[in-house]
């Protein structure tokens, strides 16, 4: 009986030895998967602000809500945020272009690791680039942009409404 | 052991106080902005290749070479870390190169975009889960070689607004570089090479462009002008335009937009958009057309040219009137007899 053990255990020695054959480098690595891109949600409309029709040309500004991107990729990336507004249209009548419409990103608070920038949109009739985003790690930005509209002089009193997308990539 | 019970219940209570104290101080710590922030909508590229010859770019983004012909099969995670549910809209939209990466608006298409599918156009994504789309690129065996760019969008949008407002739409997205390597057929292309207004001889205001085929295929084009920005903000258009027939690899032919004799001569901006297939050109140009009474623009030009001979002329008179008080000198020095040698030897 302890002959067979003693057989046993030399063999279990043995099998355990050439497994692991001494003063082998055992490979051992783990990847870590790139996290997501991301962009605020937005919540609800916004309004951007009332103001009496008048014979001479004003300006609305208003907040649209805090932005954030956070970039959980990882490593050297960038990221764009663009902005494209359609015309301020009322039930009736000639509707405001999007040409009047700007964009001011603000100032921007931005994590370590990211460096926002950023970039002026006069006018968003296209997709106009507002804040871009070099990063050498895990971070994230925001900003609470304003948007300003032009309004020409003797336009109609009436609701304005439009839509505003923002993008990030 | 009721009396235990209570001052245990006690201790738990004043340490869920104490960690409600230190999150609140916490958030209190954050910037104001950070805050208001409602949570996100995410987008991951999974199955990332871990030794890639495009390095970092093919970690975020999706960076195929392939020939013509393939099919590619790439996976992304769209994560919902709100505390609502979120109906998210997945869709291909086109993308470009120019200098730097830029977005197409909305759901515009390029080739990438038309070749690319999702398995679900719309995914309803409970508060803070997680679901797996799948991107499909069928790249046709007739696409020519070279890069494409497009972008894969998770967008969502708040309700719209009941009474007016601004409704606000946020899209997230995982660039795409497509290259597609040779094989294909070759590849098609022009250029608006000129945009300019011209008088017809009958006095009609023409919008007039040179478009070359930069391609190496036969294309038809088609599209539209439009002219804003007029003297009191008039705008005209869009008036559509249709090459006459279809241009040649390397060929170039001109087009001309004839507008209504009314029309004001200007300043105007004029948009032309011209498309062939899903290539796409805008060309942007502030023009003013000739004013009625000259029969034509072409006739501009010589009268520009007879502006340069009157003063030509007249230069040529004021140089002979300077000349005139040295010449007769010289004369009347001849008749003296003092003869100047004009070179020493």
């Amino acid at each position: 009986m302890r002959k067979l053990l003693l057989l046993a255990t030399s063999f279990a020695t043995l099998a355990a030895a050439t497994a692991l054959p001494a003063g082998a480098i055992t490979p051992a690595s783990f990847t870590l998967t790139a996290g997501a891109l991301a962009i605020t949600s937005p919540t609800s409309s916004v309004s951007l602000g009332t103001q009496g029709a008048s014979n001479s040309s004003s300006t609305i500004s208003g907040s649209i809500g805090v932005v954030t991107v956070s970039d959980e990729r990882g490593g050297p990336t960038t990221w764009t945020a663009s902005v494209i507004a359609s015309a301020f249209t009322p039930a009736a009548g000639p509707a405001d272009p999007a040409s009047n419409v700007s964009y001011s990103a603000g100032p921007i608070t931005a994590s370590a690791l990211v460096v926002a920038l950023p970039v002026a949109a006069p006018n968003l009739t296209g997709v106009s680039p507002v804040v871009t985003g070099t990063s050498t790690g895990v971070s994230s930005a925001s900003w609470n942009p304003t948007i300003s509209v032009f309004v020409p002089a003797n336009f109609a009193p009436g609701v304005y409404t439009a839509t505003i997308t923002s993008s990030v990539a | 052991m009721r009396e235990r019970s209570v001052r245990g219940r006690l201790i738990a209570l004043s340490v869920v106080a104490g960690i409600i104290v230190t999150a609140t101080s916490a958030l209190a710590a954050l910037p104001p902005q950070a805050m208001a922030s409602s949570g996100s909508i995410g987008v991951r590229l999974l199955d990332v290749p871990a030794d890639s010859p495009d390095g970092s770019r093919a970690r975020s983004y999706i960076v195929e070479r392939v020939a013509p012909g393939t099919t590619v099969r790439r996976r992304i995670e769209i994560t919902n870390t709100t505390s609502s549910t979120a109906d998210i809209a997945i869709y291909p939209a086109a993308a470009d190169l120019r200098g730097t990466f830029r977005f197409a608006s909305g759901h515009s298409r390029n080739e990438l975009s038309s070749w690319t599918s999702v398995s679900q156009l719309v995914l309803r994504l409970a508060p803070g889960t997680r679901a797996v789309e799948t991107v499909t690129i069928v790249v046709p065996k007739q696409a020519s070689s070279g890069e494409r760019y497009a972008v894969v969008w998770a967008e969502v949008s708040a309700p719209a607004p009941v009474a007016g407002g601004v409704t606000l739409v946020n899209r997230v997205g995982v660039r795409m570089y497509v290259s597609i390597g040779p094989g294909g057929a070759p590849p098609s292309n022009f250029e608006i090479s000129s945009l300019t207004a011209k008088r017809s001889a009958s006095g009609e205001p023409l919008v007039v462009a040179t478009i070359h085929n930069s391609g190496q295929r036969t294309i038809d084009i088609t599209g539209n002008l439009t002219l804003d920005q007029g003297p009191g903000g008039l705008q005209a258009g869009p008036i559509p335009v249709k090459l006459a027939s279809a241009l040649g690899p390397g060929d170039s032919a001109t087009v001309a937009v004839p507008l209504d004799k009314q029309l004001p001569r200007g300043p105007w901006r004029a948009h032309l958009r011209l498309r062939s297939g899903l290539i796409q050109h805008i060309a942007v140009a502030t023009i003013t057309f000739p004013p009625l009474v000259t029969p034509a623009t072409t006739k501009v030009v010589p009268a520009e040219s007879s502006h340069l001979i009157l003063v030509v002329v007249v230069l040529l008179c004021l140089l002979a009137l300077a000349a005139l008080p040295l010449l007769l000198s010289r004369r009347a020095r001849r008749c003296r007899g003092d003869f100047e040698p004009t070179a020493t030897v």
